[in-house]
């Protein structure tokens, strides 16, 4: 087995009440019984706009396991530097590849968030955390996809792991992923600093083997107040 | 619209729908509400109404996206009496907030922007912040606070850069940071004077910095 170009799973888009309480979440507040009829008439609005400009795209890749050291895990196109998804690695029981994915939900509501916000910051606020949220859902909709056809190999699948994240270097961990994934193909760009535009793309990899006991390098990462830390799934 | 109303009780639910973020009311009911009162007038509810938000903000009786509702219900409110911003705001401390060289995701800046400007800082945003734009604005517009804000960790050496050599040319100028890539502890190891968690906390946090100045 070499590398293999596979199909990535349609966006299913969540239902508006979905979406809404999605906004909620990710912009970092929650609704209450003071939240007025402005703010829940402006959240649907949003929640439309945000969907009615997305142009999801994804791909998703794969390459055999061809060494794991301390701090350096290998595939035939990649590789990771990160000690913390070693060690997890090394709880696995035969992992086998390493799956790359890339997604994005498109320019257009990169677009609508800047000219939002010379109307209405509340406005643009709400759109971002539109955006965020819409963008993990596709990334855990393109891992349960992953994790469903592996399930039918018998394989286990890792939870999914972005540059950036835990000890995996994002100023060498994003062009790496890149390289191998070659995101430009559906419009994702990379910027110096590795942050991608359009913004609302996201990049990562999971692993599979025969068992994965430990799916997420957060559970031995000594950054305990992380906030991005993943509960154990 | 009870016509029996006075000036006074129309005022009162300006101020009440400007602290609510209801842009739609005063769309509908606020030329009515502002129509027998001095501009004057008008301009003080406004500020009152906000002067609400902002110590709502401040106990977390409002989250910021209803603060910033409420800013926008402030704007709408200007426009009934056709009032620029400028006119309305007292214009005090001037700050220069950016984002640092490399960071292309401003929308929390311009947030934390807006906050301090409705907090009465006179807040000048050029957007990008390298470290020469950074000192040439302060030659120019002679700031008493520079914010610098970072997303990603990448950025951080151009923020100590520019850091290093604000404190090194302008030792006067307060330096507040903040972002995602941040948190106090590499605040202080950078060299910034201060850091604000989020927008709530950027008011107080700049207050503090530049107390006794």
């Amino acid at each position: 087995m070499g590398n293999k170009e596979l199909c990535p799973p349609d966006f299913i888009p969540p239902t508006r009440d979905a979406l809404i309480a999605g906004i909620w979440k990710a912009s970092g507040t929650a609704p209450t019984s003071r939240n007025s009829r402005t703010i829940t008439d402006m959240l649907a609005r949003v929640a439309d706009a945000a969907m009615s400009v997305l142009d999801p795209r994804s791909l998703l890749k794969q390459t055999e396991i061809t060494g794991i050291e301390e701090s350096v895990l290998t595939g035939r196109e990649v590789s990771i530097a990160s000690r913390e998804l070693c060690r997890l690695m090394a709880s696995m029981d035969r992992p086998d590849s390493i799956f790359g994915f890339a997604l994005t939900l498109g320019g257009e509501l990169d677009a609508l968030i800047v000219q939002t916000q010379r109307k209405s910051l509340a406005g643009a606020l709400f759109l971002d955390a539109a955006g965020s949220f819409l963008a993990e859902q596709y990334a855990a909709q393109v891992e349960d996809h992953l994790r469903v056809a592996l399930a039918l190999q018998g394989l286990e699948l890792s939870a999914r792991f972005s540059p950036g994240y835990s000890d995996w270097d994002i100023a060498c961990g994003q062009p790496e992923l890149f390289r191998f994934l070659l995101p430009q193909t559906i419009g994702i760009s990379l910027w110096p600093s590795g942050m991608m535009s359009p913004f609302k793309s996201i990049t990562g990899i999971c692993i599979a083997a025969a068992h994965v006991p430990h799916r997420t390098p957060c559970e031995s990462c000594h950054k305990q107040d992380c906030r991005y830390r993943r509960v154990v799934i | 619209m009870d016509t029996k109303k006075n000036t006074a009780d129309m005022l009162g639910e300006l101020e009440t729908a400007v602290y609510q973020g209801d842009i739609v009311n005063i769309r509908d009911n606020g030329p009515c509400w502002v129509r027998n009162a001095p501009v004057q007038s008008v301009i003080d509810t406004l500020n009152r109404a906000m002067e609400r938000a902002r110590d709502g903000l401040k106990h977390a009786v409002l989250s910021v996206p209803e603060f910033l509702l409420a800013m926008d219900a402030f704007r709408e409110g200007l426009r009934l009496v056709k009032q620029p911003e400028s006119k309305a705001r007292t214009q005090g401390r001037c700050v220069l907030i950016g984002v640092v060289e490399g960071e292309v995701h401003d929308l929390g800046k311009n947030i934390v922007a807006a906050v301090l400007e409705d907090s009465g800082f006179q807040v000048i945003n050029p957007g990008e912040l390298t470290r020469d734009r950074t000192l040439d604005a302060i030659q120019e517009h002679r700031p008493c606070l520079v914010a610098l804000s970072a997303m990603m960790s990448t950025c951080i050496p151009a923020m100590q850069d520019t850091i290093t050599w604000v404190r090194k040319l302008h030792p006067d100028v307060r330096i507040m940071v903040g972002g995602a890539a941040l948190d106090a502890d590499l605040a202080a190891t950078i060299g910034a004077h201060g850091y604000a968690d989020n927008a709530a906390t950027a008011t107080d946090a700049a207050r503090t910095l530049l107390n006794g100045k």
